[in-house]
């Protein structure tokens, strides 16, 4: 892939910038497939594309199995291979870090910075990328922490990694990263162990143990699923608050649509492993463009629409007539439906349909022509949350 | 991109790439079948089912063909080996060439297999009956009316014929047998009840053939190896493979401190080790899952009590409560039956567990208390509606517990504890130590061997069958 | 931690009484029944004497009393505390219980209106308990021999009965052990007219007198026992409660004590089982954990392979060919073939030393060289087992969420398989142990019997043998009571490893 990522125009042009922003982590036709025993390799990700900038809150979302919880794994190798594998793509990240053993792509000298693919790096480099650069956190906060440790251990653990401090300052910052997360009497709690701390609190760990080392880019898979909508409410805050004293970009997977709405600057919308629709997140709920979107955003219940029934994402893309009116040549991306006449091996791409607004759709050869070259750049937003 | 074909998650859901989908246990025997380890142990049990099957007519000290001349100058051409054949012997090889073959023509096996186990529990059923019969009118200090039964020409078939038409009622009713069904059952009881009678006693055997030969009154036609398992020869003590006895014929294996051949008797061994392994591991299994299946369904007092039985036959290994219970039988009591029994009644207290653990989780589901809303009798809940949920883990265990069985006899043999009266491999291997102690090496290593590979066998299947079937449960307990 | 551990060494109590009342009971009920070894022992006595004598040791160790009640006075026995008058302890240590009743003669009630009654005897007070003891054992020894007689004489009676019963038609009142069922001729008028009457009459006359003397002598025995001429055994909690130690009592097959054969028996077996466990947690544990992260790899399969084919080879035979091959002066001839000890090596030091100019091995190296062959026996199926609960246990944890997490933390490859999944496959491996510990304990057994060596092994087969209640009683609440403990001690281990599971 080419490092040359088209870069939509300013929507709002008052935002004067010196030099263009540069994301910090860019995934380019990321392809994961997964051994399934005697039958084919399931591919899990079949493509994808999106980038994030420092500051910037992208969502991912889509219904289970959709890829997007691999994607962000991909990005930290946390893949188990084998089963699992890497068939294509890159994932790029912008770090300072890395020394000579890192594989640069692209280096930006004025920065001290460069770009490396990580999906490439050895053990050793990724070790160091991890949790310290890059943190995540997963859905289940019940399982996620080791149960025979107590709760300071763990978070210590992840700072001796990467701090040059002793235990004592060790377990001091991690105080001090339990204190931030709204954990009371975090002296004494340190020395409790998992299963003494409820479901939300124990999240609330995790969010301290991957924000001890200060990470710029947080991959949340899925942080309030498990949780109830009290305690969601409350840990999207706490994520919401972290990230703006810290300036740090955060890749948000979920599929709760009002999570999206609440918390994104940016949308990208998966299924079956390729990004059908990618946008800043008003403009995707204002003109949803693919009829996938537009299923999904019709089957939540509003308050104050009276209506018999909810429809269903099914009723939508059942429907031939919303998969026009895209444009010429244009007809979204559909694993449902047989590829139209010329596109060969179901192959499809992201295309700019409107401003800053990039909709899946057949690789026909108007389609190509059109179709972003690697990932989809929204840099305009990277200065709205910061 | 790739270099294996793959496909989508939807492609999948659209029928792409997707092999027809099959049965649970189908599914699994395949993935057991898949692992060369699982085929080498499946050929290996089914050799020595054969061996054990075919023994009588492989090893055996009489002649296959003989004819004699006798004292007035006229032949007689005889069989004494199929004279000699027990009833066992007779019903074993008529279900053991019968069954495979029928089985392995084409079309629905279910209800075959079901018609071949019952066929093979009649007719077990009607030799131990026969068995019993015989022994107990036939021993030294019988009261009278028992010796004059004894004597009647009659009685054998009256008695075999009485027990196997009931059985086979019996049969009929439970499979609820009609029509053509009744008329097989009825040619399977008349088959039986003819073995069961015309087998009632065994002859008297001599093994004077060898002496006859050279008299020249006889000549005699063996068979693949000429020496049954109980024909001493007191000219050959402990030789080692390859000695020749009277008469040229050789000894593959070596004999024993007895005389008595050791290839004959480890092939004889071969039902012992067969046949124990499976039905004390039946038995464990079946007072297992009712002991576990009562306990995990009611909970409570029951639970309580019955948890309290488990617990005491827990408390001390295995072994040790069956080294008392063989121990305490006087020697002409143990018999292959009894070493059964005991094994079977000793270990059941694994399948009970996994049994209590599987019903205790099933007992709150739905299909159960739908089943007991419907008003179902316990029997059915319990056996027709929990049990096939949750008996996974007790078959697994099974294959385990077969090897462990074929080990327990194996150590009792060894302790001189075993089943007396029929030649054992733990038997054999017990007299290699030698009683003054000299060591006699192909006393220990082929029986050792052959008790060796079974089990390795059985735990090879019992491992192949756990992978095929672990994942499978644990993607159900998700 | 202090009250579960109570509770759990209460709810062992019934445990214990249940097995030893399960196997007591197997060995009661079955052909033979208890004692049946001492039976055979007067071979070639005539009838009358051999029945006398059989009486006579069927009385001394209450063989004639029914199963359960025999179980119950051996639970009565070694239960620590005693209700009831206190048994009172020789100078030698031996416990000295009331003195027992004599049975009266079968039937006696068709012989005479009713039982003679002791003759009160006088009760000695203020004796010097010097005197008091030699009294006691005057007194002991005249009511033994007393006693003796009556025993003989009932016997006597017993075979007259036996006699009478057949003359008139009734041979299903004689057991076939040939004594009378009383509950059957209870009921009738004895038929004085049977030629066997007289003589039955002469016996029952006999055994009248004899049980006369033998409860008088009885009475002046109590009265010297209630004098109190040895201390009493124990300490006093209640009234009529004390507590005291338990009394496993005399084999009859080796007329020893039996707390003393198994305090002989007992160290071997734990030394194999001690020695053996170490070991075998040390080998699986590194190998299980090495084919675990090289999952799938040759090692993986290599090392898979012969955990089940070690696991599979019958200990018997791995002993019989150990000693055939390496031990046996046949063949190899490196290792000793039988025993726990070299006659020679009692005698010699504990280290290694040089004695004469010659090197000797000593006591240990001695002691180590015979138990490596057994040890090695032992070792290695409950190795193989466990390496591969070790490798299940370690691939279960890999694909573990705090793996995952800690993967995401940075932390390198080998501190997460020591430090979170080793750390976490403990707790398998603790309850795997569950399941080792018994089996080792049998199979040390089978090995003591291979190698020849005197453990509980070798005791518990004789014990079975020779039916020799007090020694299988003994043996079965022993082992029960070590694997019980050993299952205790793997579920404080548990409770220890894993801070979710609290006993408090």
């Amino acid at each position: 892939m080419t490092s040359t990522t088209p870069t939509a125009a300013p929507l709002r042009a008052a935002v004067p910038a010196p030099a263009p922003p540069t994301p910090l982590l860019r995934v380019e036709g990321l392809g994961v497939s997964f051994d399934n025993g005697a039958g084919p390799r399931i591919r899990a990700v079949d493509g994808a594309a999106m980038s994030v900038f420092p500051g910037q809150t992208l969502a991912v979302v889509g219904e289970s199995g959709c890829g997007k919880s691999v994607t962000a794994m991909s990005a930290l190798q946390l893949i188990p291979r084998p089963p699992g594998r890497f068939d294509s793509g890159h994932i790029y990240f912008r770090t300072a870090r890395l020394g000579a053993s890192g594989t640069p792509i692209r280096a930006d000298a004025e920065r001290g910075e460069r770009e490396v693919d990580l999906l490439g790096l050895p053990e050793r480099d990724i070790r160091a990328i991890r949790g310290n650069e890059i943190a995540m956190i997963f859905q289940e906060p019940m399982t996620s922490l080791n149960p025979v440790y107590t709760v300071g251990d763990q978070i210590v653990e992840a700072v001796l990694l990467h701090q040059p401090v002793g235990p004592s300052e060790a377990a001091e910052i991690a105080r001090q990263a339990m204190a931030d997360v709204g954990i009371p009497d975090p002296a004494r709690r340190m020395r409790a162990y998992p299963h003494q701390f409820s479901g939300g609190m124990r999240q609330r760990v995790m969010i301290a143990m991957a924000l001890a080392c200060r990470p710029r880019l947080l991959l949340a898979d899925e942080p309030t699923t498990a949780l109830d909508v009290t305690i969601q409410a409350q840990i999207l805050e706490l994520l919401r608050r972290l990230q703006r004293e810290r300036g740090m970009a955060v890749m948000l997977i979920t599929h709760a649509l009002g999570v999206v709405a609440e918390n994104a600057d940016v949308v990208c919308v998966m299924y079956a492993g390729r990004v059908v629709e990618y946008a800043p997140v008003l403009d995707l709920f204002d003109r949803p463009l693919h009829p996938y979107t537009r299923g999904l955003l019709t089957s939540i219940p509003r308050m104050g629409a009276r209506r018999d029934r909810l429809v269903t994402i099914r009723e939508v893309v059942d429907d031939e007539s919303q998969f026009t009116g895209l444009g010429t040549g244009l007809r979204p991306w559909w694993p449902w439906h047989d590829p139209p006449l010329g596109v060969a091996g179901g192959q499809s791409c992201l295309v700019e349909v409107e401003p800053a607004h990039f909709v899946g759709v057949w690789r026909t050869e108007s389609a190509a022509a059109r179709a972003a070259g690697g990932a989809p750049c929204l840099p305009h937003l990277a200065q709205r949350a910061g | 991109m790739t270099a294996v074909p793959s496909v989508s998650g939807v492609e999948l859901a659209r029928g792409i790439g997707v092999a027809p989908a099959r049965g649970f246990w189908e599914d699994a025997w395949r993935t057991v079948l898949r692992r060369p380890a699982a085929v080498l142990g499946i050929s290996w049990i089914a050799l020595v089912a054969l061996l054990a099957i075919w023994s009588p007519i492989l090893a055996n000290g009489h002649p296959l063909w003989m004819r004699e001349t006798l004292a007035d100058g006229s032949a007689r051409a005889s069989s004494p080996l199929w004279e000699h054949l027990s009833a066992v012997d007779l019903l074993l090889l008529a279900l053991g060439t019968v069954g495979p073959a029928w089985m392995l023509l084409p079309g629905r096996r279910g209800p075959r297999l079901g018609w071949l186990l019952a066929a093979g529990a009649h007719a077990a059923l009607v030799v131990v009956v026969c068995a019993v019969a015989s022994a107990y009118t036939g021993q030294r200090d019988a009261p009278d009316w028992a010796r004059r039964l004894d004597l009647a020409p009659w009685f054998p078939w009256a008695t075999a014929g009485v027990a196997s038409l009931v059985l086979a009622a019996g049969l009929a009713w439970l499979g609820r047998v009609r029509g053509r069904g009744l008329v097989a059952l009825a040619v399977l009881a008349v088959v039986v009840a003819a073995i069961g009678a015309g087998r009632w006693k065994s002859p008297l055997t001599r093994y004077d053939y060898a002496e006859r030969e050279a008299a020249g009154s006889v000549r005699a036609t063996y068979t693949l190896i000429p020496f049954s398992p109980d024909q001493t020869d007191t000219s050959m003590y402990v030789t080692p493979p390859g000695a020749r006895s009277v008469g040229g014929r050789t000894h593959l294996l070596g004999t024993d401190p007895y005389g008595q051949d050791v290839l004959s008797q480890m092939l004889h061994a071969s039902r012992l080790s067969i046949s124990i392994g499976l039905v004390s591991t039946g038995l464990a299994v079946t007072i297992g899952v009712t002991v576990g299946a009562l306990a995990g369904y009611f909970g409570g007092v029951v639970d309580l009590t019955l948890q309290r039985i488990i617990e005491v036959f827990m408390a001390i290994p295995v072994l040790f409560l069956l080294i008392v219970a063989a121990g305490v039988l006087p020697p002409e009591l143990r018999s292959t039956y009894v070493m059964m029994a005991i094994i079977g009644c000793v270990t059941w207290t694994g399948a009970a567990r996994f049994t209590r653990a599987e019903f205790f989780k099933l007992r709150n589901q739905d299909f159960v208390q739908s089943a007991r809303a419907l008003g179902l009798p316990l029997r059915s809940i319990l056996f027709r509606h929990m049990l096939p949920n949750g008996v996974t883990p007790v078959l697994v265990d099974a294959s385990f517990a077969v090897a462990a069985a074929i080990l327990a006899e194996a150590v009792l043999s060894y302790l001189g504890l075993g089943p007396v009266g029929q030649p054992s491999w733990g038997k054999l291997l017990s007299s290699g130590k030698g009683a003054t102690g000299t060591f006699v090496w192909w006393l220990a290593v082929f029986p050792g061997l052959a008790i060796f590979l079974t089990v390795l066998a059985y735990n090879l299947v019992g491992e192949a069958l756990r992978d095929a079937i672990d994942p499978k449960l644990k993607k159900a307990r998700v | 931690m202090a009250s579960y551990l109570a509770r759990r060494l209460l709810l062992m109590l019934p445990t214990l009484v249940g097995i030893t009342f399960l196997v007591f009971m197997l060995v009661a009920l079955s052909p033979g029944g208890i004692g049946a070894g001492l039976r055979f022992a007067g071979g070639q006595m005539e009838a009358s004497k051999r029945a006398q004598q059989e009486a006579y040791l069927e009385d001394r160790y209450g063989l004639d009393d029914p199963a359960v009640v025999q179980y119950a006075r051996w639970l009565g026995r070694i239960s620590p505390i005693k209700i009831g008058p206190s048994d009172l302890v020789a100078p030698d240590g031996e416990t000295i219980r009331p003195p027992r009743e004599t049975k009266p003669p079968p039937m006696w009630a068709w012989f005479a209106p009713k039982l003679p009654s002791p003759a009160a005897a006088v009760r000695a007070e203020g004796v010097a308990p010097a005197d008091r003891a030699s009294a006691y054992r005057r007194a002991a020894a005249d009511y033994a021999t007393v006693r003796a007689a009556s025993i003989a004489a009932n016997a006597v009676l017993q075979q007259a009965l036996a006699e009478y019963a057949r003359s008139i038609g009734r041979p299903d009142a004689v057991s076939p052990k040939g004594k009378i069922r009383a509950s059957r001729l209870a009921s009738q008028t004895p038929d004085r007219s049977s030629p066997a009457w007289p003589a039955a009459e002469r016996a029952a006359n006999a055994a009248l007198a004899a049980y006369a003397a033998a409860s008088d002598a009885r009475a002046r025995l109590r009265a010297a026992f209630d004098a109190g001429p040895y201390p009493k055994s124990g300490v006093a909690i209640l009234p009529g409660v004390r507590l005291a130690w338990p009394d496993l009592g005399v084999s009859f097959s080796r007329g020893r004590p039996v707390l003393d054969l198994i305090g002989r028996a007992l160290p071997v077996t734990l030394l194999l089982n001690l020695l053996a466990f170490p070991i075998i947690y040390l080998i699986a544990i590194p190998s299980g954990m090495l084919a675990a992260t090289r999952r799938g790899s040759w090692f993986d399969a290599a090392s898979g392979a012969l955990f089940v084919a070690l696991w599979s080879i019958p200990t018997v035979w791995a002993g019989v060919l150990a000693i055939g091959f390496l031990a046996n002066d046949q063949y190899l001839g490196l290792f000793p073939v039988t025993g726990l000890h070299d006659p020679a090596a009692q005698a010699a030091t504990f280290l290694p030393s040089t004695h004469n100019g010659r090197w000797q091995p000593g006591y240990l190296l001695d002691t180590l060289w015979h138990l490596a062959l057994p040890v090695s026996c032992l070792v290695y199926g409950g190795f193989a087992v466990l390496a591969k609960q070790t490798r299940a246990a370690m691939l279960d944890n890999f694909n573990a969420d705090y793996v995952r997490t800690a993967k995401a933390k940075g932390v390198a490859g080998r501190d997460i398989v020591i430090h979170h999944v080793f750390r976490n496959s403990l707790l398998p491996l603790i309850t795997m142990f569950v399941t080792v510990f018994p089996a080792t304990l049998a199979g040390s057994v089978v090995i003591e019997s291979v190698f020849s060596i005197p453990g509980m092994g070798s005791l518990i087969l004789d014990a079975i043998n020779l039916r020799d209640r007090e020694l299988i009683l003994a043996n079965t609440l022993m082992v029960a009571a070590v694997n019980l403990l050993a299952l205790l001690l793997a579920d404080v281990l548990y409770a220890l490893a894993d801070p979710r599971v609290s006993y408090a």
